[in-house]
């Protein structure tokens, strides 16, 4: 631990030394001029040096100026008016952008500038928000899968998987708070409301230092921060959910807030049918209560330093009541997260930012089974809990060094607690002996290091090179050292870029499949339990016209897992009531993955389009597993295909295309019918079993032969969704509305969810020895419609 | 104004409604459609046990899950059955009295030596075991028993010592109790004593030694007897019996047992796992056990 803190001590000594320097240089802010929303990603340009920045996360650029009296600056962001203009140099100058929307009939469109490494992307959320969803929902998550590397479970659900990783391993921050659960509805929809958001980024390969915890990506979220002029309201009415978010100054220019809400009013719909249980008590009675409340309060202090306060709090519960006999029983199903955030930027003459953030993130799942036998007046409960709580704390430095070098830094403090199962049995009948509670709980601390450089010793060079020290809380205290490397080479329209990272993940998760229901647990790292480890690394190339209209990338990767979790085979989540989670795991598993990754992208005014392509092959091996042969990972598509296309049809009109083609997800299903044996298939000749050598006493017993762990695939997987929407101004009014409208897999192929099986032999046929089993799929979705009403003012 | 307002509201209630009731009868689960499972062509299963006494195989072959067959359409004719010895001059053909099974007493298998069965028929590739190493015989020097009783169960608090040679062992334990000498058709349950105690070590009838190599621990087990005497009064009597048959098994039905069997085809989103084999080019199981028999008065 002292060690640990000189070197702390050594990384901020270093960047004050580094930070005296400098010469003069340009920072501030990049603003929407109508909202006061800061803007992420802003290209900060320098023709004369042809030497630009990108905005940061908080609309923060800070870049060297040379030793000239004037300096040309160009400033520009997709959607709005760019800024060109030339200023006076003189001393450090600190100034903010404001820039104009474009027209408000025009669609916003595009990518953003500066996607020069195909493992990092950033597509407006305006754009994500176009896709077309099931429900008409716009789902960030889901977006994110249809750009290359990124890859889904099953029909409808929001669990991603990036490059050959599992859901767990993807780092989600909302607003640099870990998000555990990030799903509604069984994963048909995800937790974050479109209407709250401002940025996402997804990161899949060459994680910068400062990010860590995570194996596979990093997909970092940033709510609006409140409109500080004026205020605003946007109300969005569809076929599943109703959501309002509100937004406008505290104090003009300096302070804002933004407020969400967002429920799925299935329950509302069920309210007449549940007036019987409330009546006659009787009828079945079920609700579903689902929200998501979003808010952000943001002010900016007079020398800039800036204060975020982010909050945000989503559960989906499921009530079932109904009577049988003489008995009411009641399940009640619940599980969310909370989450939040306090951050403080700091600014240090233009050269030196810090940021402290403090966190809180919690998860719960909770399962209660209530039987009241009214006519006996006993009534017995089984509640079954499981939670996961995070308070972090971080501290970022980050200076600018010369022309060429930036440096980042900081420290990372995580006090965890895990209640993977807590199970309490209760009956009003003190006869039974009920009353039992049996409870894990799990605390851990763990702390990391980081030092980041952003090294540009060429102007076609970059170099991001890093190092995270990781340490967690086991005894004695493990350490794990995850160096970074992102190299990118620009030369013409071509950029080249390499890339390697190793990340450690000291949190587990025990699912039984990728739907993200309440039977996911997680588990942390313990002795028996290691932590996870990845190494990735990947290289590619992109191509971009000069005028910006055309984009292509093609990046390869290569990914090892080690210490992978899995449950026994024949166990699964049900098997915990009773046992320790730790008894039912195969531990030590490893996973490899290796992939090609293309992108195609289109971006002008009238059409706006992109084609992404992954080949991906991914496995796993556990010693217990499959006879401890690799397998293939249950969602490896080995092609996935993407088209998405977004296009004005004048009068406000606009179409939005996606078609899915992906290849079937593995299943492990039983291939073959064989005889085993006599009636029972494994019993040794024993007293208390039937004499296996009469053989007036042997039937033969059929088994069925399963060849390995996802020895089958699915059929392939494709749909098309079309949507349409209309926008409507009001010049009057100074808002607008927007019908939404569109079809969820237009041409109704049925993409099988479930494998089951039948018997086509009668009864007679049977017990004549007759066998005759027949496979089918089951779709969850045919051709569904959607609609959806959104009201800005 | 309010009337108005009222239709209005009403109007668009019943639209809301018709759609949300459209859009999940849409989302419900759709008609069902054939799947094409991929097989890998009928392979010859072999299925059974060997003993220093006494063998037990059945030849068949198998069946495409998908495919209408009967079960006696499996069964081989006159396949051709051979157990060898590794590095051994036994070899030794099997005949068989339906062309199904293979049953033969007093052959010269012997202890601590490895065999393999290799089956030839017509129209399937040859396949072969793995080689099963017939175990050394772990014996108890004796069993000590107590009454138990509790609600309607009542039977015997049985423990033994076992004195475990160093290495890898797998054993099984089964019971049995009788009737005044005859045997009874009803099977009896044996279940650890105190789970929390034996934990993982051996909490079922098939156990490995990874909790106690080279030791001597004590088990402990709860036989039920009320099932079988249930039917003259749950009570015992002179005469009755319990029959322990304890021995050593091959390492091929212990992993089998937990691997799991495919007992049945698991449907949804619950996955079976992996059927075991040791039969190369073919399927099934065959294991090899050494057992003794004890015998113990009850009352």
């Amino acid at each position: 631990m002292p060690k640990f803190f000189l070197l702390a001590l050594f990384w901020l000594f270093a960047i004050g030394l580094f930070a005296q320097n400098t010469g003069p240089r340009l920072s501030g802010y990049v603003y929407d001029a109508n909202s006061g929303e800061a803007l992420v990603g802003a290209t900060i340009y320098l023709p004369q040096l042809q030497k630009g920045v990108i905005s940061d996360n908080f609309g923060r650029f800070s870049l060297l100026l040379p030793s000239t009296e004037a300096v040309q600056v160009q400033v520009s962001y997709v959607g709005f008016l760019p800024i060109d203009t030339t200023l006076k140099i003189g001393q450090n100058l600190s100034l903010d952008f404001r820039l104009q929307t474009q027209s408000l009939d025009e669609v916003v469109v595009l990518s953003k500038t500066g996607d020069l490494r195909a493992n990092e992307l950033n597509v407006p959320v305006e754009r994500l928000k176009a896709i077309p969803m099931i429900f008409g929902q716009a789902d960030l998550m889901k977006a994110l899968t249809f750009l290359p590397g990124v890859t889904t479970g099953l029909e409808g659900t929001s669990g991603f998987f990036v490059r050959g990783g599992t859901p767990d391993q993807n780092l989600i921050l909302l607003d640099g708070a870990p998000v555990y659960n990030a799903s509604h509805l069984f994963g048909f929809q995800s937790v974050f409301d479109p209407n709250a958001i401002k940025d996402v980024k997804l990161i899949k390969g060459g994680f910068p230092a400062r990010y860590g915890g995570r194996l596979s990506s990093i997909v970092d979220i940033t709510m609006k921060d409140g409109n500080n002029q004026k205020h605003h309201g946007e109300f969005t009415l569809g076929l599943l959910n109703a959501g309002l978010m509100l937004e406008g100054p505290i104090k003009k220019g300096t302070s804002s807030f933004m407020v969400s809400a967002r429920s799925v009013y299935l329950g509302l719909a069920m309210t007449p049918f549940n007036a019987g249980w409330r009546k006659k008590q009787d009828v079945p009675a079920n609700n579903i209560t689902i929200f998501d409340v979003n808010a952000k309060f943001n002010h900016q202090f007079k020398n800039k330093d800036k204060l975020f306060v982010s909050f945000y709090a989503g559960q989906d519960q499921f009530l079932t009541r109904y009577r049988y006999d003489s008995a009411f029983y009641t399940t009640d199903l619940a599980w969310g997260n909370q989450t939040a955030s306090l951050r403080y930027i700091h600014g240090l003459g233009g050269k030196v930012f810090t940021q402290s953030l403090l966190t809180y993130t919690h998860f719960f799942s909770r399962e209660l089974n209530e039987n009241d036998f009214f006519a006996q007046k006993v009534k017995g409960t089984y509640l079954r809990e499981s939670k996961v709580r995070d308070l972090t704390f971080k501290q970022f430095f980050s200076a600018a060094i010369g022309q060429k070098l930036d440096l980042q830094s900081g420290l990372e403090l995580t006090q965890q607690y895990f209640v993977p199962t807590s199970i309490s049995l209760s009956s009003t009948d003190l006869t039974l002996g009920l009353g039992n509670s049996k409870s894990q709980r799990y605390d851990a601390f763990s702390y990391a290091l980081f030092g980041e450089l952003d090294w540009n010793p060429q102007r076609w060079l970059n170099v991001n090179t890093g190092l995270r020290l990781a340490n967690y809380g086991l005894k004695p205290v493990q350490r794990y050292l995850e160096p970074r490397l992102n190299v990118t080479a620009r030369q013409g329209v071509f950029s080249y870029n390499l890339a390697y990272a190793r990340s450690t993940q000291f949190v587990h998760l025990l699912a039984n499949n990728s739907l993200g229901l309440f039977s996911d647990l997680w588990v942390p790292s313990t002795e028996l339990v290691r932590p996870q480890v990845a190494d990735q690394w990947s290289a590619g190339v992109v191509y971009r016209k000069p005028n910006g209209k055309w984009q292509a990338s093609l990046e390869g990767f290569y990914k090892i897992l080690k210490h992978q979790i899995d449950y026994r085979q024949g166990i699964d989540f049900f098997n915990l009531s009773n046992r320790d989670w730790q008894s039912l795991i195969e531990t030590n598993g490893l996973g490899r993955a290796r992939g090609l990754e293309a992108m195609l992208k289109r971006d002008t005014e009238k059409f706006n389009a992109w084609i992404s392509y992954t080949l991906l092959y991914n496995e796993r091996k556990f010693d217990n597993i499959n006879g401890g042969n690799w397998y293939p990972f249950r969602y490896e598509r080995r092609h996935n295909l993407n088209l998405n296309l977004l296009k004005p049809l004048g009068n406000n009109w606009n179409m939005g295309m996606n078609w899915v083609y992906q290849t079937g997800a593995w299943v492990t299903i039983a291939e073959a019918y064989y005889i085993e044996g006599n009636s029972r298939p494994l019993d040794i000749p024993t007293p208390s079993s039937s004499s296996f050598s009469d053989p007036s006493n042997f039937s033969p017993r059929l088994g069925t032969y399963v060849g390995g762990r996802n020895n089958q695939r699915l059929p392939d997987y494709h749909r098309m969704d079309l949507s349409f929407s209309r926008q409507y101004f009001s010049k009057k009014h100074d808002g607008s509305s927007q019908l939404n409208l569109g079809f969820y897999n237009f041409y109704a192929r049925h993409n099988p969810f479930t494998v089951q099986f039948r018997d086509k032999a009668s009864w007679e046929e049977y017990a004549e020895g007759l066998r005759y089993t027949e496979a089918y799929g089951k779709a969850l979705f045919s051709i569904l419609p959607f609609i959806s009403f959104t009201k800005k003012w | 104004m309010v009337s108005k307002m009222k239709a209005m509201i009403k109007k668009g209630l019943l639209m809301l409604s018709s759609l949300i009731f459209f859009a999940l009868s849409q989302s419900c689960e759709t008609d069902s459609f054939e799947l094409d499972l991929k097989y890998k062509g009928d392979k010859i299963v072999i299925g059974g046990y060997i003993s220093v006494d006494s063998l037990h195989l059945t030849i068949s072959r198998s069946a495409n899950l998908v495919d209408s067959f009967r079960i006696n359409d499996l069964k081989l004719i006159n396949p051709k059955v051979v157990i060898r010895e590794r590095d051994g001059a036994f070899s030794q053909q099997l005949s068989s009295q339906d062309g199904f099974r293979f049953i033969a007493k007093n052959i010269g298998l012997q202890v601590g030596k490895a065999y393999q069965i290799q089956v030839t028929a017509d129209k399937l590739a040859p396949a072969e075991t793995d080689w099963i190493l017939i175990p050394e015989l772990v014996t108890i020097d004796s069993f000590k028993t107590e009454p138990y009783r509790r609600n309607e169960v009542i039977g015997h608090v049985l423990d033994f010592n076992l004195k475990d040679p160093l290495g890898e062992n797998f054993y099984f334990i089964d019971f049995k109790a009788t009737l005044r000498g005859a045997k009874s058709r009803n099977s009896t349950q044996g279940w650890p004593f105190d789970e929390q105690i034996n934990g993982n070590c051996y909490n079922a009838g098939l156990f490995d030694d990874m909790c106690f190599d080279g030791k001597n621990p004590t088990f402990k087990y709860v036989v039920k007897t009320s099932q079988v005497f249930q039917r003259r009064g749950n009570e015992e009597e002179q005469g009755d019996q319990l029959i322990i048959r304890f021995g050593s098994v091959s390492k091929q039905l212990h992993l089998a047992r937990s691997q799991g069997s495919g007992d049945d085809i698991i449907e949804g989103l619950n996955e079976p796992p992996p059927t075991y084999t040791n039969v190369k080019n073919g399927y099934g199981l065959v294991f090899a056990f050494n057992a003794k028999d004890y015998v113990i008065n009850l009352k």
